[in-house]
């Protein structure tokens, strides 16, 4: 260990513990408990920038994937392998592996390749979708340095028996067609749902082909895929909530050729399984919410032209226990126990992670009257690696009406995926784990006047990464702990609501500024220092102007993504893009019926462009879609 | 730190990376296949005119107005006309003595390298085939394929004797301790010659017309091994066995004929060039070129007339790489700047 890192684990040991002795003594016991309201999984803020997507961000992309909602909607980068392919998440700067996606408690990362497809999340199985930007450490069930997305369903008791029903149909321009139902059941002590998804697509377009220099249609792009989501929750007693949640998917597609292959016989097919069961309970001043899951992937990947195949399947069995006890009304202190085993099988390699972390996190709200407190401070072992002491502080404020200040700061580590361990041939069993130091900072501002309603949000922040897992190599790549990484950046998220006569107006508008440039030299003659990390824009602006009158909504969409260096020396990029879609939906009710019909022209100028070098997108296309539903 | 950040503020068109135009191709010229970043079709060709020191970046494109394509594997001269291997991209380029394009042959799955068995004909080897492609030259096109015993080929030579010309090729198997024969009149496999190690992938000929074989695969355990071959009896005339924990990676015969072995170990980021005279029976103990921790020594080739030594740095095979050249002693004379990923050498005769 060396003397620093010592150090630092010392003084935020002191910091926590100070912290937690100074206001337990000076809170008044006698405060009357604030209402308790289990803390969900989903509605998580320890004062960074967490931004939660309402029906008028949500209204374009319902019927897609978050793909669609967060690529247009958020200032994260969306690096899209296809039409209807690989879709990954990467927020400030972070790599995939670095960003975690959470549903309902446990995290839904692959644990061999450390990602969530987010092409295979449809925006309309979640009715919470929450981003949280940065280390959320002190929240996080598995906290992530990038970020992490927050995803569940909703489950609210009804105090008599309530039926919900709904379905909806979209058909693409590139022959593809997505059917949807649910169905929801809500009673005084139950809750019951089921979402089903089908998605069928051809994903047929026509492209120039700049490598080429020719016009081309895509080939070999069909997929198709099904899931089936359950919810279910039950009261057990005023204090007491049992839930229980599963979710299969199926999904077969052909991967088409980049621009600079001349055809390929390549496809995948992943079945998963994810299934949690979690309970809840409160007493008097303590709360403990338990969660178990599952999750099982098995990845098939089939190559006729090169004749590969690999078969995969990981598992992962997530536990997580957090208890709190609020000394009163401003004094919380929460302790939590986390496990994971993960496995994975694949050729001849059977191997296993074991992890188990716990985490205390103390908050005080009200010091000093206007100063809110988080601090923590995590411990984990491993089977394999060492992996360090955590510890983080955030303040938060509200110096001046209207504006909520914060600033944070926080350690945090992310352990090697079981490819980058495991991986035959190549994999690294020597490899440890990437570590931060985060500090952020920012503020809120709200305002409502005369019907015109103000939100901005600011933030800047400057992440260090060290040991950043970097694969090299060319017919065989293997993963080394080389770089040092340093994310920094600025984000912007202004909302603006109005009513101009019988129209109601709301723009949203996000900006992010990310520099994350490599920092050491990691070997003689690397250009790679002080140059930007590959694939990572340095800017990104997102605009969607919405109107919304009587039954009619329109909304346009516009984004802006920089350009994208593919070396890690600078040398070669891609093209920077500007996109325009419009989305239109017309509602109407009968009786207790309501059906809506949208139609959405995505591309309207037809820009020719690349997500991912080689890997050309579609240019003007649209989706007609129909839904109904009906409440009883 | 917003104010630092504003302050700190690029411009987010990057600069473009000037290329320092174009020179002729000549005796002293070399020609260096730069693979590029793996799917990302950055192929590229630089040339190096050895007579001024002066180098050219991404040649190819500059003359045709397109690229490469995906990952450039090998290059091969037959008479005046350059053949471009392309391994992801399954084609091969075919070019003129000026490098612009003539013709391209396709449908060649993951081919790898070529060798002309005369003038009209040529072998391609290749990956994920248990074939090696037998190419017509006068019309470029794939004629004949001729099946062996495993789904990876590497380099191969050309033997002539009295009985006829027969090619001897590297199966990377690590099932696989023997080289195959066949017989390039008559397409035909014909033999197979068993060698001191499993997963055979290098292969030169000595003016003596016997064969050095560098072998091994130490992910699966197969030990690298180099074997000596007399192929007119099939007889071992030596094998010596590396550290287990290197890599073989390439082999080399210089004008003496001594070998180099480019070698490296992954998991601890360390390459070397190991220097076996002819004569030897064990593995050297020590590299005769070290590279710094961290390098990643991708590359191999020997100048045929002064027997300098050509070695590729890959770096992170994100970012462009170095070529050095080295004199015969191992000592460092030149480095010059080349595309992603430099693997392969042609000197220009």
């Amino acid at each position: 260990m060396n003397k620093s890192l010592h150090i630092n684990k010392v003084l935020g040991a002191i910091l926590f513990l100070c912290l937690i002795a100074c206001n337990t003594l000076n809170a008044q016991l006698h405060d009357t408990i604030r209402t308790v309201n289990i803390k969900d999984y989903i509605i998580l803020n320890d004062g960074g920038y967490v931004q939660q997507f309402d029906s008028i961000d949500r209204v374009a992309s319902e019927q897609g994937s978050l793909v669609d909602l967060l690529g247009q909607g958020a200032n994260v980068q969306v690096k899209n392998y296809g039409l209807s392919n690989l879709s990954t998440l990467s927020i400030r700067g972070s790599s995939v592996a670095q960003t975690n996606v959470q549903w309902n408690g446990i995290s839904i990362q692959n644990a061999m390749l450390g990602l969530a497809d987010i092409s295979l999340l449809p925006t309309a199985f979640f009715e919470n979708i929450a981003l949280a930007y940065g280390d959320e450490s002190a929240q996080a069930n598995e906290p992530a340095m990038g970020g992490t997305l927050f995803l569940s369903g909703q489950q609210r008791f009804t105090d008599s028996a309530q039926h919900r029903y709904g379905v909806f149909s979209q058909y693409e321009s590139f022959e593809n067609i997505r059917l949807g139902a649910r169905y929801a059941l809500s009673k005084k002590n139950l809750t019951f749902g089921v979402k089903a998804l089908h998605n069928q697509g051809n994903n047929t377009y026509t492209f120039y082909n700049p490598h080429k220099k020719v016009e081309e249609e895509i080939s070999n792009a069909q997929n198709s895929q099904s899931q089936f989501l359950a919810d279910a929750s039950f009261k057990l007693s005023k204090s007491q909530k049992l839930r229980a949640h599963l979710w299969y998917i199926q999904n077969k597609r052909e991967i088409p050729p980049t621009a600079f292959e001349t055809q390929s016989l390549k496809q995948e097919q992943n079945t998963i399984i994810r299934s949690v069961l979690s309970h809840s309970f409160y007493k008097n001043r303590f709360t403990l919410f338990s969660t178990i899951g599952f999750t099982q992937d098995q990845f098939v990947y089939q190559d006729d032209f090169t004749l590969l195949n690999t078969e995969a399947q990981v598992q992962t069995v997530p536990v997580h226990i957090n208890s709190s006890y609020y000394f009163n009304d401003k004094n919380i202190l929460s302790l939590k126990m986390n496990g994971k085993y993960s496995s994975i099988e694949t050729g001849g390699v059977d191997e296993q992670l074991n992890r188990v972390w716990s985490r205390i996190i103390y908050e005080r709200t009200k010091f000093f009257k206007h100063l809110d407190v988080t601090t923590h401070a995590q411990w984990e072992s491993t089977n394999l690696f060492d992996v360090p002491l955590t510890y983080g502080v955030t303040l938060r404020a509200n110096p001046i009406k209207n504006i909520n200040v914060y600033a944070k700061y926080g350690t945090n580590y992310r352990v090697p995926t079981l490819n980058e361990l495991y991986y035959f041939p190549g994999g690294n069993e020597l490899l440890e784990p990437e570590n931060s130091k985060n500090i952020e900072g920012g503020f809120d501002f709200l305002l409502n006047v005369k019907g015109i309603k103000v939100a901005n949000h600011f933030s800047t922040y400057s992440r260090q990464v060290e040991n950043w897992i970097v694969w090299r190599g060319a017919s065989i790549f293997f993963p080394s702990n080389l770089a040092q990484v340093w994310s920094r950046g600025l984000e912007n998220q202004l909302k603006v609501d109005w009513q101009l006569g019988r129209t109601k107006h709301s723009s949203n508008i996000l900006y992010a500024y990310t520099l994350a440039t490599s920092e050491k030299s990691n070997f003689v003659g690397d250009s790679s220092v002080g140059k930007q990390v590959p694939y990572i824009p340095r800017y990104s602006a997102r605009w969607n102007q919405t109107v919304r009158f009587k039954n009619i909504l329109l909304q346009w969409q516009q984004a802006y993504t920089g350009y994208r260096f593919i070396t890690t020396d600078e040398t070669i990029y891609i093209e920077p893009y500007h996109l325009s879609n419009l989305f239109g939906q017309y509602n109407f009710t009968r009786n207790k019926h309501v059906f809506s019909i949208q139609l959405r022209v995505n591309n309207i100028f037809g820009t020719n462009y690349e997500s991912l070098r080689g890997r050309i997108m579609p240019r003007q296309n649209y989706a007609i879609g129909f839904s109904w539903s009906k409440a009883s | 730190m917003t104010i630092s950040l504003f302050l700190s503020c690029k411009k987010d068109k990057p600069n473009d990376v000037s290329v320092a135009g174009l020179g002729a191709i000549h005796s002293q010229t070399l020609l260096v296949g730069n693979e590029g970043n793996f799917g990302s079709g950055t192929a590229t060709l630089t040339q190096i005119d050895l007579s001024t020191n002066a180098s050219y970046q991404n040649v190819y494109a500059q003359l045709n107005d397109e690229g490469i394509g995906d990952v450039l594997q090998s290059i091969t001269r037959v008479g005046n006309a350059y053949y471009l291997v392309v391994n992801n991209s399954n084609k091969i380029i075919v070019t003129d003595n000026k490098m612009r394009k003539t013709s391209e042959i396709k449908n060649l799955n993951q081919a790898r390298f070529m060798l002309a068995v005369n003038s009209n004909k040529a072998y391609v080897s290749s990956i994920y085939n248990y074939k090696i492609y037998v190419i017509d030259l006068t019309n470029n096109t794939k004629v004949n394929e001729i099946n062996v015993d495993s789904n990876w080929t590497e380099e191969m030579v050309l033997l002539s004797d009295a009985s006829g010309d027969y090619v001897y090729t590297c199966n990377y198997d690590t099932a696989i301790n023997y080289i195959t024969k066949i017989n390039a009149n008559t397409d035909q496999v014909v033999d197979r010659i068993t060698i001191g190690g499993y997963a055979p992938s290098r292969i030169v000929k000595s003016t003596d017309n016997t064969l050095w074989i560098l072998a091994g695969n130490n992910f699966f355990n197969k030990t690298a091994t180099l074997t000596h071959l007399d192929p007119s009896n099939n007889q071992r005339l030596s094998t010596i066995t590396f550290n287990p924990t290197w890599s073989p990676e390439h082999l080399a015969i210089d004008r003496n004929g001594d070998l180099l072995v480019l070698v490296n170990d992954y998991n601890n980021n360390k390459s070397g060039i190991y220097k076996v005279p002819k004569n030897a029976t064990a593995a050297p103990s020590t590299f005769f070129i070290t590279a710094s921790t961290g390098t990643y020594l991708y590359g191999l080739g020997i100048e045929p007339v002064t027997n300098d030594i050509f070695v590729s740095d890959a770096k992170d095979f994100t970012q462009n790489g170095t070529v050095m050249r080295y004199n015969s002693n191992g000592d460092l004379i030149q480095s010059w700047p080349t595309g992603i990923a430099p693997s392969s050498f042609y000197f220009v005769q």
